[in-house]
């Protein structure tokens, strides 16, 4: 029991110390690339690697995270709450744009799985990419896929969306700020809905309302795929 | 009245817990997070809960999200299930298919302004 809350304490006292380090270091210098996430996350990998520290006293620690996360879905309600007129107004817009994107993205990935001959157990891992992380967690278990893969899967593709996302919207041509927003928040959730802030105060909101729209559209279509695939 | 930061919190932990109290009565195929939060923008809607209450917690959780993204970040890294997932394969469908996802409701959405704009003209 100790040991656990030890870990807990150590997983969560480096990550808030990291946090701020690279939130200070993006705030001095204003860089693209020194994004927090990524020096934080690069530098705490490196001091567990290079240091003696037990990898997995960092990993049974981290569950806790898991908590946070779901906290943070439940907060979602308060920008929804806020942005219900706008939403209201842009219905048909957020929905089509949400479907879309998911929809492309799940056929796409469902596509490519078949071209490469993917197990299922990795394809239920892949469905839920884009959607927020812990909505992703329940819908691949109850496809049947698996945890670690599911988190990694969603990490590098929210990473992936989020560092291309911005300039192939540009190199495209696409110049409304709600397809901008909606685009980013769709694909890289609540990354993109962070970095559409950025653009502006509308690119900002379709963004986090897209991350909601797209988590609720797809754990309800679940059901529904899931027969489908016949898993 | 003036909600500590506290009494905030234990609002929104009440409301995750809500939420998977219904999913298990119900059977809701949702998960507990998601039904929490459609729970507590529900109560917002109806006024039981004011945004005074909860605002000023959530702001901050959600203004510093991107924290939250780190562990598993570094867990995936450290840990050997990373390895075996780097195949090409894989990597070659997120890539692809975040292209298509982010390419398709960008375009839906200019599209449909585009015809709306030129109905009104």
């Amino acid at each position: 029991m100790t040991a656990i809350i030890g870990n807990v304490l150590f997983c969560l006292s480096a990550t808030i110390i990291f946090y701020f380090f690279g939130l200070k270091l993006f705030q001095k210098y204003r860089k693209a690339w020194l994004n927090p996430l990524y020096i934080s996350s690069g530098l705490l990998i490196l001091l567990i690697l290079s240091s003696n520290i037990n990898p997995n006293t960092y990993l049974q620690g981290s569950f806790i995270f898991d908590v946070l996360l779901q906290l943070a879905v439940v907060s979602l309600a308060v920008p929804l709450y806020k942005q219900w007129s706008f939403l209201r107004k842009n219905y048909k817009k957020v929905l089509l744009g949400v479907i879309c994107g998911t929809a492309m993205g799940v056929i796409s990935v469902s596509a490519m799985a078949h071209l490469f001959h993917l197990q299922d157990q990795l394809v239920a891992s892949l469905i839920p990419k884009s959607v927020t992380l812990p909505v992703a967690l329940t819908i691949s278990n109850n496809l049947g896929g698996l945890t670690s893969t599911t988190v990694f899967i969603v990490i590098i593709s929210a990473l992936i969306s989020v560092t291309i996302g911005p300039k192939l919207l540009k190199r495209f041509g696409i110049k409304s700020k709600a397809a901008k927003g909606l685009a980013m928040g769709t694909s890289a959730q609540m990354l993109g809905a962070n970095r559409s802030l950025i653009w502006g105060e509308e690119e900002g909101a379709m963004g986090s309302v897209a991350m909601t729209t797209s988590a609720v559209f797809l754990s309800i279509s679940v059901p529904v795929l899931s027969l489908v695939m016949n898993v | 009245m003036k909600w500590s930061w506290v009494a905030q919190l234990f609002i929104i932990i009440g409301f995750l817990i809500f939420g998977y109290i219904t999913v298990k009565f119900f059977h809701i195929p949702l998960p507990g997070s998601v039904v929490g939060m459609i729970l507590l923008f529900m109560f917002l809607m109806i006024g039981l809960i004011k945004i005074e209450w909860i605002e000023k917690l959530s702001t901050f959780q959600l203004k510093h999200l991107t924290f939250l993204f780190i562990p598993p970040i570094v867990s995936l890294f450290i840990s050997t299930a990373f390895l075996r997932m780097m195949h090409w394969n894989v990597l070659i469908i997120i890539v692809v298919s975040s292209i298509c996802c982010l390419l398709a409701s960008a375009y839906a959405v200019e599209r449909y302004e585009k015809i709306k704009r030129r109905n009104i003209e």
